[in-house]
This record gives C-alpha cells, sequence and structure tokens, in this order.
C-alpha cells in the first residue's frame, strides 16, 4: 500500500518535472492531479514519514513536507498536543539524521517545522519555544559543522515565519493571527535568539584569525541571522497605525526601535564593540561585511523605548562613535563597504537628537565631524571618478549623496543646538573638494579624458538628462555647504570662473585670428582645450546658481539671508563706484579696472563674470565662430540667470529687514544699474536666439529665462521702459530674424514673453505696444486664412507650418494673460478662436495641428474663463462647442482599434479634449466674472457649458477602451472629467444613452480596482456624486439605481477583503454609505454571505457584532452629512476591528 | 491624403497638392512654365526637416522616414541623422548633418492626367488639363500597373484619373482613381 503510494508519487514527480517536449499538457496535468490529490490525503502522517524514511526521490520528499505542513494547519483541532510535538521533532531530527539532503527539501522541512510552532504560539496545544532552543542548543555545541548550520537554517526559517512580512510564507492565517503570534515572539523567544547568536559571535571573534572555511560558514550564518534581528520591525506596544492594519508587505527598512527589556542587551558597550571587531575580522569577505556592516547601520540608528532619557542616548552614541572612529582610522575602506559607513554616519546625524551630539565630548565632536568631512571628500573624489569612467556600479556616489544628507541634517534641524563653528570649518573642505573634482587642473581635478577623449566621443542621446537635473539633490546641499562658508567659497569659484573665462577668450582670440589670416572663416580647430575650458565653466556656473539661488518652489524667491548678510558685511570695505564699474564692464579682465580686484563686492564680482561669460560669447556669435562656443555652456549660463533674476533683479525691499547697498545699486528699483543689467540681458537673448535657432534646448533654455523675466508685474513694469524690449517687440512684428527662424514651439514663449510684459506698459505706451505685439500677429494670421486659395492650398506643408506658427503663437498669447488684461485679450482671441475651429475642420487628418487647436481653446478657457462676465463666457462657450463638434465630426468611432502598440503621444488630441471638457467645467466651482445684468444678451438662448461637456463626452467615452485607460495621463484625466461631471452635474447622467451610460459605467468599474488608489480615489468620489443624487432623488428603479447595486458589491468586497490603501478610507466609507442608503437590502444580503462563509464562531461573532456596530439601529440610513460622519466614524472603527482577520496571507 | 482626393473632385484646376514642403509658389506652376533647373530643389535648414517630407539623400529623392538627433560629446552642437526611402527606388539612405547646416530639399509638383489607355509595358497615353496628349510616362510599379489596368477594364462613365508627381525631373504615377472630368 505505502509502496504504491510512493511509486506513484514517484511516477507523478518525473513527469511533472519532465521537459516540456517529453510529456503532453494533459499528462502533466494528471502528475500534478496525482500529486494535489496526495497533499488532501487525511491523517497522512504516518505515511508522509514512510515516505521521508524510505523514498529517494528529492521532489517526493518536498511534497511530503508540504503535505505535512497542509495537514498540521487544517487538522489542528483534532489533532493531540502530543501528536504536533512528535511531528515537530521527527521533522527536526530526520533533517539531522539526512544531512545530505538537497537544500530545497531541508529548507520545506524547517519551512514546516517553523509553521507549525508559530500555529501553536497562542494555542495551548502548541509546545513553547523551549524543545526547540534546546535542540538547536545541541546542535550547536555538537561541534559538527553541518549540524550547526542546520540550526542556523531553523533559526532563519523562525526569523522568517515570525517576521510576518514578504518572507513569511503563505499560509492562510489572518493578518490579526499573523500580528498576535509577532508580539508574543518578540516578547521573549526573539531576543533569545539574538542572545543566541551573539554568545557564537563571541565565541568566534575569540578564534584566531584566520578562521577555518567551515567556521567562516558558520559565522556568516549567525551573522545573517544577527542582521535579521538588528533589522526587525518591532510591533509598536499602542497605537497601530490604521493603515498598516491587514498589509503584509512593509517598507524593508525601518530603524531598530525595540522595546524596553531589549535595554540591558542592546545598551551594553561590549556590543557595539563586539559588532566593530566582528567587522574588522569579515571585512575582506564581500558576503559577510555586507552582514556585519548591516548590523552596525541598524546599531546606529537604535532610538525609542531603549533609552530613558538623553544622557543614556548619549552614552551609547559616545560610545559607538569612539568605536567607529577606532575602526575608521585603522583601515582603508573596500569599495563594498563605502555606501554602510556612509549609512552609519547618517543614522548617527539623523537619529540622535541635537542635545547628545553637542553633549559629546569636543574632541570627540570634531574629531567625528573631521571625520564625516574626509569620508565625504573621498567618496566625492571616487564618485567624480565613477561618473567620468560611466561605471555602471555606482556605489561611491550612493554613498556620496548620502554622505550629504548628513550634512544637510547638520546644516538645516540640527544647525542651532550644535557647535556649528567645527561643521563650518569642515563644510568648506566638502564644497572645495566638490568643485575641485568637477574643474580641470591646476586648481581641480577632474579626469583630463573625460571630455572629448577617444572613449568620450560617442554621441549623446537627445534624451540624455541635463547635469542640472540629474546632480540637482547634490548641487542643492553643495549649494548649502558654500552659502555656510560664503566668504571663501564665493572667492573660490569667483576666481576659477574669472581665470576660465579668460583663458576662453584668449582661446576664441587664437581660433579667430588663424581664421582671419588663412581666410577661412569655417576652418576646424583642435577642441581638446576649448572643450575643457567648457566643461569648466558648465559645471562653475551650476555650482554658481546653487550659492546664489535656493529652490523656492511655491514661495516668493528671495536672496538668501547668507548673502544679504555677507554683501552687508563687505560694505565697509568695499568702492560702490568700482563694483559698478566692474559690473558695467563685461568686456574687461577685472584686473584692468582700477581697484577691481580689491574693492569689489564679492556678490557683484561673481554675477560680473556670468556677465562676462556671456559677453564673450556675444562676441563670438558676432564674429560669426558660434561653431566654437557651447550650447551647453550657454544653456547653463540662461538657466542661472532664470533662477537669478527672480530673486536679484529688481528685489522688494520690503521683504528684507536688512539690504545690502551694493546689491541695491546694482539692481535695486529704478536704479541706473538695473537699467543697464536688463538691457544687457535682453541684448543677449537676442544674441542667444541668433546663435542658437537650431539647438532646441538651448534655445527653451533661453526663452523660459526670457518668460521668467517678464513673468513678476515690477519687472514687467521696469522692463517695458527699455528699448531692447521694443526692439525685440518690432522684430517679432515684422518677422525678421532671429525671429523667422525659430521653430513653433519657441515662439509660444516668445509671444508669451511680449504678453507678459505687456501688463507693464502704461496707458501712454499701451496702444503702440498692443498694436506691435498683437496686431501684427492678428494680421498674418487673416492675410493667410483669406488668401483666396487657402482651402486649396492649406495642406503644402509650408502653409501648414506657418499655421502652425501662428498657432503656437496664440497659445502664447493666451498663457501670458493676466487677470488685469484679461478682456482685452479674450475680445482679441475670440473672433480668431472662431477661425481655429474652422481650421480643426481643415486640419482634421493632421496630427500636428489638431492637438495645437485644442489646446489654444483649452489654455483660453482654463485660464479666462473664471473671470469673464456672463456675455463673454457665454461667446466662449459656443466657440467651444463648435470645436467640440468639429472635433466628434471627425472622429467618432475612430482610435479603439490598433492601441497597442501604440504610443501616448498618439492621442494627445483625446487627452487635450478632455482638458478642455474639465476646464469648462471650473466656471461652476469659482466665478469670478462681473455679473452684467445690464447686459442686453440676457434673452437669447445660452449655451450651457455642461451640455458642452456632454457633448464631448458621447466622442470621449467610446473611444476609452482598456487599452487607452492604461496612459496613465489619460487616464487621470478621463477620471477627473468625471468625477467633476458627477459631482456638479449628477442629474445629467440619468438621461444619457443607455449604450454610453453603460461604457462610463463600466470604466468606472475599472477606474475603481485597476489603476492605483489616485485614480480608486477619484471612482469612489464618483459613486458617492451618483449615490447622494439617487438617494435624494428617489430614483428607485432606474437603470442607475441598478447599476448601483453593482458597485456597492464592488466595493464592499474591495474593502472587506482585498488589501486596499487605508489612506482612501474616508472617500471609501462616504461613498459605501450612500450606495448602503440605496440598497439597504442587497447590503444586508452582502453581510449575510460574509457572516456564513465563516466557519470559526469566535469570528463569526465578532464580526456580526462589527456588523451591527457599524450600522446601528442609531443611524439613520439617509444621505446627510451628520449620518455620513458617524458612519465613517463607525467605519473606521469597523475595520480595524476586522480587517486584521479578514486580510488572509 | 484621401480627404485631398474627396476635395480634388470640387476643383476645376485638375493639379492638386499635398505634402509638397517647399515654396507654394511652386505648387501653382505649370510644368510648361516652370524654369525645372533652377527649381529641381530648394536649401532647408536640418533643424526644420520634418517626417514624412521629402530631402535629397546621396542624390536620390527621398522621404523622410525617421530623424534622430544627437549631439558629438557634451558641449558639441547638435546634429540629425536622417533616414529616408527612395520615392523612386524604395531604397533606403541616411545621413548625418548639423542640423545648423542647409540640406537640398527637392520640389514636388503634382499633375493629374486622364488615363486614356495604357500599354503591356505599362506605358501610359494621358491627357492632361489642357487637353494635350502624351504617352512617355511608364508605370514601373506592379501593383499600380495592376490597379490602372482593372480601372480600365472596367467600363464605367467616370474617367481614370492619375497624380503624377515631379521630384528631381523625375515623373512617378503616385495614385490613381476615378473621377468625372
Amino acid at each position: 500500500m505505502e509502496e504504491q503510494i510512493i511509486a506513484e508519487l514517484e511516477g507523478a514527480s518525473q513527469v511533472v518535472l519532465a521537459p516540456p517536449n517529453l510529456v503532453t499538457h494533459e499528462q502533466r496535468q494528471a502528475a500534478e492531479n496525482v500529486i494535489l490529490q496526495f497533499r488532501k490525503t487525511k491523517m497522512p502522517y504516518n505515511i508522509c514519514k514512510h515516505i521521508l524514511e524510505k523514498c529517494k526521490t528529492d521532489y517526493v520528499l518536498y511534497q511530503a513536507a508540504t503535505t505535512i505542513q497542509e495537514s498540521v494547519l487544517r487538522e489542528w483541532s483534532v489533532l493531540s498536543a502530543e501528536d504536533i510535538e512528535s511531528l515537530r521533532s521527527f521533522l527536526l531530527r530526520y533533517i539531522t539524521q539526512h544531512i545530505s539532503l538537497q537544500s530545497y527539501v531541508r529548507e520545506q522541512i524547517l519551512q514546516s517545522v517553523a509553521v507549525i510552532l508559530k500555529r501553536g504560539t497562542l494555542d495551548v496545544k502548541g509546545a513553547s519555544l523551549d524543545g526547540l532552543f534546546q535542540d538547536v542548543t545541541q546542535l550547536i555545541s555538537s561541534g559538527n559543522v553541518t549540524m550547526q548550520l542546520v540550526a542556523c537554517s531553523m533559526l532563519t526559517a523562525l526569523l522568517n515565519e515570525y517576521s510576518s512580512s514578504s518572507r513569511t510564507s503563505n499560509v492562510g492565517f489572518t493578518w490579526e493571527f499573523h500580528t498576535k503570534c509577532k508580539r508574543a515572539f518578540e516578547e521573549s523567544d526573539l531576543q533569545k535568539v539574538f542572545l543566541f547568536s551573539l554568545q557564537m559571535l563571541n565565541e568566534i571573534e575569540k578564534q584566531p584569525s584566520p578562521l577555518a572555511r567551515e567556521t567562516t560558514a558558520v559565522l556568516n550564518r549567525f551573522l545573517s541571522i544577527t542582521e535579521q534581528v538588528l533589522c526587525w520591525d518591532f510591533t509598536p506596544r499602542l497605537n497601530m497605525l490604521k493603515r498598516n492594519v491587514g498589509y503584509f508587505d512593509r517598507d524593508q527598512s525601518v530603524t531598530l526601535k525595540p522595546h524596553d527589556k531589549w535595554r540591558d542587551c542592546l545598551l551594553d558597550s561590549s556590543l557595539t564593540q563586539l559588532m566593530f571587531r566582528i567587522h574588522q575580522k569579515v571585512r575582506h569577505n564581500s558576503e559577510m561585511a555586507t552582514h556585519s556592516i548591516q548590523c552596525l547601520t541598524q546599531l546606529a540608528s537604535l532610538n525609542g523605548a531603549v533609552f530613558t532619557d538623553d544622557k543614556s542616548r548619549t552614552q551609547y552614541l559616545t560610545n559607538f562613535v569612539e568605536s567607529f572612529l577606532v575602526f575608521l582610522s585603522s583601515v582603508d575602506l573596500q569599495d563594498y563597504e563605502c555606501l554602510g559607513i556612509a549609512c552609519i554616519f547618517k543614522n548617527l546625524v539623523m537619529m540622535f537628537p541635537s542635545i547628545c551630539l553637542s553633549s559629546l565630548p569636543s574632541a570627540l565632536y570634531e574629531k567625528f565631524v573631521d571625520n564625516l568631512q574626509k569620508f565625504s571628500c573621498s567618496f566625492g573624489r571616487e564618485a567624480a571618478l565613477e561618473e567620468a569612467l560611466h561605471k555602471d556600479d555606482t556605489v561611491h556616489m550612493e554613498s556620496y549623496e548620502k554622505m550629504l544628507e548628513t550634512w544637510m541634517e547638520l546644516l538645516t534641524s540640527k544647525k542651532d543646538n550644535i557647535p556649528m563653528e567645527v561643521v563650518k570649518k569642515h563644510a568648506l573642505n566638502v564644497f572645495n573638494s566638490y568643485v575641485q573634482c568637477h574643474i580641470s587642473p591646476p586648481d581641480g581635478c577632474r579626469m583630463q579624458n573625460t571630455v572629448d577623449s577617444p572613449d568620450d566621443d560617442e554621441d549623446i542621446d537627445e534624451t540624455e538628462e541635463d547635469d542640472r537635473d540629474k546632480f540637482s539633490d547634490q548641487l542643492c546641499s553643495v549649494g548649502a555647504l558654500g552659502r555656510l562658508t560664503i566668504e571663501s567659497s564665493i572667492t573660490m569659484v569667483t576666481r576659477a570662473m574669472e581665470d576660465r573665462i579668460t583663458r576662453l577668450h584668449g582661446q576664441l582670440q587664437r581660433i579667430h585670428q588663424t581664421r582671419v589670416s588663412s581666410g577661412n572663416i569655417n576652418s576646424s580647430f583642435d577642441h581638446t582645450i576649448i572643450n575643457i575650458l567648457h566643461e569648466d565653466l558648465h559645471w562653475l556656473v551650476l555650482v554658481a546658481a546653487h550659492i546664489l539661488t535656493e529652490e523656492s518652489e511655491g514661495e516668493t524667491p528671495m536672496i538668501p539671508s547668507e548673502i544679504m548678510q555677507y554683501s552687508i558685511k563687505q560694505s565697509t570695505e568695499i568702492d560702490l563706484n568700482t563694483t559698478l564699474k566692474v559690473l558695467a564692464s563685461p568686456s574687461d579682465d577685472i584686473t584692468t579696472i582700477p581697484g577691481g580686484s580689491t574693492h569689489t563686492d564679492n556678490v557683484i564680482r561673481l554675477i560680473s563674470s556670468i556677465f562676462r561669460l556671456c559677453e564673450v560669447e556675444k562676441k563670438a556669435v558676432t564674429a560669426k565662430m558660434v561653431d566654437t562656443l557651447s550650447p551647453q555652456v550657454t544653456s547653463s549660463v540662461m538657466w542661472l540667470l532664470k533662477r537669478w533674476c527672480r530673486s536679484y533683479l529688481l528685489p522688494d525691499e520690503n521683504y528684507y529687514s536688512e539690504v545690502s547697498k551694493a546689491l541695491w545699486s546694482g539692481f535695486g528699483r529704478d536704479t541706473d544699474g538695473a537699467q543697464w543689467t536688463i538691457s544687457f540681458l535682453l541684448d543677449k537673448v537676442l544674441t542667444s536666439l541668433n546663435a542658437w535657432s537650431a539647438e532646441d534646448s538651448t534655445l527653451m533654455d533661453t526663452l523660459i529665462f526670457l518668460v521668467t523675466l517678464m513673468d513678476n508685474k515690477a519687472r514687467a513694469m521696469f522692463i517695458v521702459k527699455c528699448e531692447g524690449l521694443w526692439t525685440i517687440a518690432r522684430l517679432v512684428a515684422q518677422s525678421s530674424e532671429p525671429f523667422c527662424n525659430l521653430p513653433a514651439k519657441a515662439l509660444k514663449l516668445v509671444y508669451k514673453a511680449l504678453v507678459l510684459a505687456g501688463t507693464g506698459v502704461d496707458t501712454q505706451m499701451s496702444a503702440e505696444y498692443w498694436r506691435l505685439v498683437l496686431q501684427s500677429l492678428q494680421e498674418k494670421f487673416y492675410s493667410v486664412i483669406t488668401r483666396p486659395d487657402f482651402t486649396k492650398m492649406c495642406h503644402c506643408s509650408e502653409i501648414k507650418e506657418t499655421i502652425i506658427k501662428l498657432l503656437e503663437s496664440l497659445c502664447g498669447v493666451a498663457k501670458g494673460s493676466r487677470v488685469t488684461n484679461i478682456d482685452n485679450i479674450f475680445d482679441y482671441l475670440l473672433p480668431l478662436l472662431q477661425e481655429c475651429v474652422k481650421l480643426l475642420d481643415l486640419y482634421h487628418n493632421y496630427e500636428d495641428v489638431v492637438p495645437l487647436i485644442l489646446e489654444l481653446l483649452s489654455e483660453v478657457v482654463q485660464k479666462q474663463v473664471c473671470f469673464l462676465n456672463r456675455e463673454r463666457s457665454n461667446k466662449l462657450y459656443e466657440v467651444c462647442l463648435s470645436a467640440v463638434q468639429t472635433y466628434s465630426k471627425h472622429n467618432t468611432g475612430k482610435h479603439g482599434i490598433n492601441t497597442r502598440d501604440a504610443e501616448e503621444e498618439r492621442f494627445t488630441d483625446v487627452l487635450l479634449v478632455m482638458e478642455l471638457l474639465t476646464n469648462l467645467l471650473t466656471k461652476d466651482f469659482v466665478d469670478f466674472g462681473e455679473t452684467d445684468e445690464n447686459s442686453s444678451n440676457t434673452t437669447t438662448q445660452a449655451v450651457c457649458p455642461v451640455d458642452v461637456v456632454f457633448y464631448g463626452l458621447n466622442t470621449i467615452i467610446p473611444l476609452m477602451s482598456e487599452d487607452l485607460l492604461k496612459f496613465p495621463s489619460l487616464c487621470s484625466q478621463y477620471f477627473k472629467l468625471i468625477t467633476f461631471l458627477t459631482e456638479m452635474h449628477p442629474d445629467k447622467f440619468t438621461s444619457l444613452p443607455e449604450e454610453l451610460f453603460k461604457s462610463l459605467m463600466t470604466s468606472l468599474e475599472m477606474g475603481l480596482v485597476s489603476y492605483g488608489p489616485d485614480i480608486s480615489k477619484l471612482c469612489m468620489d464618483c459613486v458617492y456624486s451618483l449615490g447622494t443624487h439617487v438617494f435624494q432623488h428617489n430614483l428607485v428603479g432606474t437603470l442607475i439605481h441598478n447599476t448601483l447595486k453593482h458597485f456597492l458589491k464592488v466595493l464592499f468586497h474591495m474593502l472587506m477583503l482585498e488589501s486596499f490603501n487605508m489612506d482612501l478610507l474616508d472617500t471609501a466609507s462616504s461613498a459605501l454609505f450612500c450606495l448602503i442608503c440605496c440598497h439597504t437590502e442587497e447590503y444586508q444580503h452582502l453581510v449575510h454571505e460574509i457572516l456564513n462563509s465563516h466557519i470559526d464562531q469566535a469570528y463569526k461573532s465578532r464580526l456580526l457584532e462589527a456588523f451591527n456596530n457599524l450600522t446601528p439601529p442609531s443611524l439613520g440610513l439617509t444621505v446627510s452629512r451628520h449620518n455620513k460622519l458617524i458612519f465613517m466614524e463607525n467605519f473606521n472603527k469597523f475595520l480595524i476591528n476586522v480587517r486584521g482577520f479578514l486580510c488572509v496571507r | 491624403m484621401k480627404k485631398n482626393f474627396r476635395a480634388a473632385k470640387n476643383f476645376s484646376n485638375r493639379q492638386e497638392v499635398e505634402n509638397t514642403p517647399l515654396s507654394m509658389d511652386s505648387c501653382m506652376d505649370d510644368m510648361e512654365t516652370a524654369d525645372a533647373e533652377a527649381s529641381l530643389t530648394t536649401p532647408v535648414k536640418t533643424s526644420a526637416l520634418r517626417k514624412n517630407e521629402f530631402v535629397v539623400l546621396q542624390g536620390h529623392p527621398c522621404k523622410i522616414i525617421d530623424l534622430a538627433t544627437s549631439r558629438p560629446g557634451k558641449h558639441g552642437h547638435a546634429k540629425v541623422h536622417i533616414f529616408g526611402r527612395d520615392v523612386v527606388t524604395g531604397k533606403k539612405y541616411e545621413d548625418i548633418s548639423p542640423s545648423s547646416h542647409v540640406m537640398n530639399v527637392p520640389v514636388i509638383k503634382q499633375k493629374e492626367y486622364i488615363v486614356v489607355d495604357m500599354g503591356d509595358s505599362g506605358f501610359l497615353s494621358l491627357i492632361d488639363n489642357s487637353g494635350y496628349l502624351r504617352a512617355d510616362l511608364r508605370v514601373t510599379d506592379d501593383v499600380m500597373k495592376k490597379t490602372i489596368a482593372n480601372k480600365i477594364d472596367k467600363p464605367g462613365n467616370e474617367n481614370i484619373i492619375v497624380t503624377v508627381m515631379t521630384i528631381l525631373g523625375i515623373e512617378i504615377v503616385m495614385s490613381v482613381k476615378t473621377g468625372v472630368k
């Protein structure tokens, strides 16, 4: 009988493991069935034992172990405590007696032991782990390496099972059960495991080096166990976060935050020392070093209840830092140690409060910061090498970034409570070393072959990220370090910059002379030196930008206080006239200006060196030497100027408590300095547009700077008084160079800048300015579309190109409009928009024209509709309606096919239509438009925006197939639109055509479950809005009412049984509540269904009680704010209570 | 493209323009009056080239099938890698040019003829707008030849109209349709 079963299983396993060409699908399925059937055998323990003893096929052994595990869990209630214990000891004994088992079989058996033990944790039938620990002790003390390794595997399996993480095997326990077991395990056994491994580490550490091969293997395993304990995610005693309830996959990296019972063992100073000694011993083996350094990193993050007060924290920190510094001074780091070392530094600084850092003995503190500096610089140098050699392994770069994060912590949150003098002193070295790594010798140390060496001659892809974005975090930190040490750092950067500019100037002159004398103005030249200079300047500009300015997302950009203070401090030593002379002489070397290098404000001096670079470039352009310049450097300069002008140019005195006279004379409002600066910059912009019309990104950086220059009204008012701006406006109006050469998308920015500047024109000049900017554009537009042969010629590519340019320009006009001139701009645009609708018809087949028209409309609606009066907005709605109609005419029934391989860009038009429709609804939310009661037009039937939107939806919804929704931007725009609509106009959904309504609901259901939490939230909002409407208008029996019944089911299952994002709880509870109100009976049905699915009486009654508390009789099932809030509260408690056992792993 | 043909029905002038990247004057020129030598190509900045337009690659009139921009080193100037397909032979050609340089773009002319007949070797008998008869144009493409032959075999009230494109002095039958003339 038993032999027969074994034979059968062996046969089946052969088939299952056979390669696909030897067995048929049916055979394989039959064999799998045999095995699955076997795993369901009742009371299979004896036969399994027999298999384990007798069978020789690994796969069958594996299945036997699995069968034991599954059966014990299944038949737990009928097994006696002795049965279970004997099974456990049998399995462990079996392992020790069969040391030659395949590792996957052994691991499976050990896992079974661990799972059986875990199942018994909270049960009287379960044995305590003491028996197991005894066995493990025996194995270890046996002195037999194989036995010791088995013991290690056993402990690892135990840790894996009890950690209740993604490592835990999937055996169908509830989340609550997992968590309770984990907590029970943490109470004592986890520490036992830890002490166990510490004991082993201690013993092995005492052995003389080099260790025997076997001992090394054991050490490695114990290190890994120690690491796992130190990385343990301890269950909080109180306040379990509700978002974690029901979750198994947690963030892997946690700090070491154990319970107070760990105090004695972790605060013992010998522990840290032991771990450092162990690391010393194993650090030449990369695998073991990774474990040991991870242990140290975790120990460096120790926090929580183990510390009774700051004194014990300080003591621990002192002890740790001492051992750490001793270690650092005694070794040369291996590459694989760097990241760990950086993490230790970072954890120490981040996890220990300032008071502890400042209470360190001063010599120790100084030495710590000194080491922080030393290793920052060294990682920085290695990182630069990595970058230069294009290494794939970026371990030094990552380490360097961690070190910079550590510095930022010292510079920001810690700065007020720790001795900063020491930090300052060392910060300068870090700053200097960063700059040195990025510039060439003699003052720098950048590898010479990084630019234009044979290795580096490869083409750079268009998509390659610019340094300023790629390294923005680093640069930001380095900028902060620079400002901290501004007195020295600014001088260093300025000197380097001045030196490189002078050398660049010299190089350019030499090339020019050669060309003039050879008579060939295009003759080639050696790029080596000039490219080194370009690379230096590029980096110096990036660093300078980060010193001079701070990120100011969402805030008013300000001159950083360190810079302001520094400039004020210099005021007694500098000469204001000399400073201004230096600023205004970009064509001169500063050394040729009397007193220039000694009596100039250093902030202005740095800025003037940027201006000088602009001037040198300008001269090269004039001399037709664009080929010698670097578009990259110009891009970086333009980007710097963009950041710089926001805070430095025409600053608002009211924002500052104290201002620097030098900065105010150079760039302040109503000063000659500012006047000169603006003319200079506008001229630079023109030069740059001329030179770089074929370099897209440089062009865009230049124009973004121009737009930024104008995007503040105070600046605009000042700038329109400059002749330079009028020159630009005139050139644009006449389509002269450089503007006739610019690509279409550049014109958008040109017009945006010009229209923005227009807000600053005073009434006297206003007519003239707008004539130049807007009227000329209008004339160009009409001259094209009124050509008698336009409809015939419009597909000719030259005309099409002209139309594209005009559309981009109009879009720029719309983008540049401000609240103050919105009516004028609108009146100007309206007739043009009407023409654009006709263009939409003409060009409906062109993927490059259609999106532009839609974008233009969408832009106008978004920017303006909220501020327009009734009459104007009605006109806009009319235009939009006819545009949407035109679009629908050409697109109904399109797409849908062939979306599988298509790229997202192909659907820009769909996206833009949805954007337009969404924007059309905004006036329902916010309306600043004047109410014009006296208007005569009130009698005429106005177009209602929601009708336009529904008209558009008729076209859009059929297009939104499952495939299209996979594109994130389309997906989120679509659901945003639907959410808006359901919120504002739920009534419209009752009268939709059935087909349309159904596809809408299908997409909504997909949205609930398929596209992530953000989309889920939008869809729940939709459901809520629709449900509320249905309830309040008592639409029982309608199609929409019936559909909601289905949504109740979907949402109910999602909330109760699946792992969903608990952040959505509030939205979800509102949606669920209004669905319950609509379909009370169906809800009760669902509740019964879920109750009946539970066999366990304890769970069943808990669940029943929880459901009763969720909707107590006192809670009225009507949708009102009050009831909704009560339900939300109840639901919150409900989920915390029941999700723990509803979610199963 | 289809749309152009539809629109063409309404035109008394039988010339129809599509995909012409160049000066509109050239579109309106009549074959007979244009100075063929002077207007074979026009210079266009490489950065202004677009996909699906035309360009001369290594002496061949090509339709651009792909464009890729790259830079030789960090401080180099952008250059454009152009991939094209010869409109006559269908062979692929490619070229690299700095984006600020100028490339030759062929001037395209298109003209419609009514097909009278087609010989076995593919020579067409055509009448143009002004009633001028020519028989020197040959259809080389087999598919096109077959399509025309089918249309000739099928008697109907409508004329068979071919669109002939002239590029770098070469004439190619681009498309055929039936319509009322």
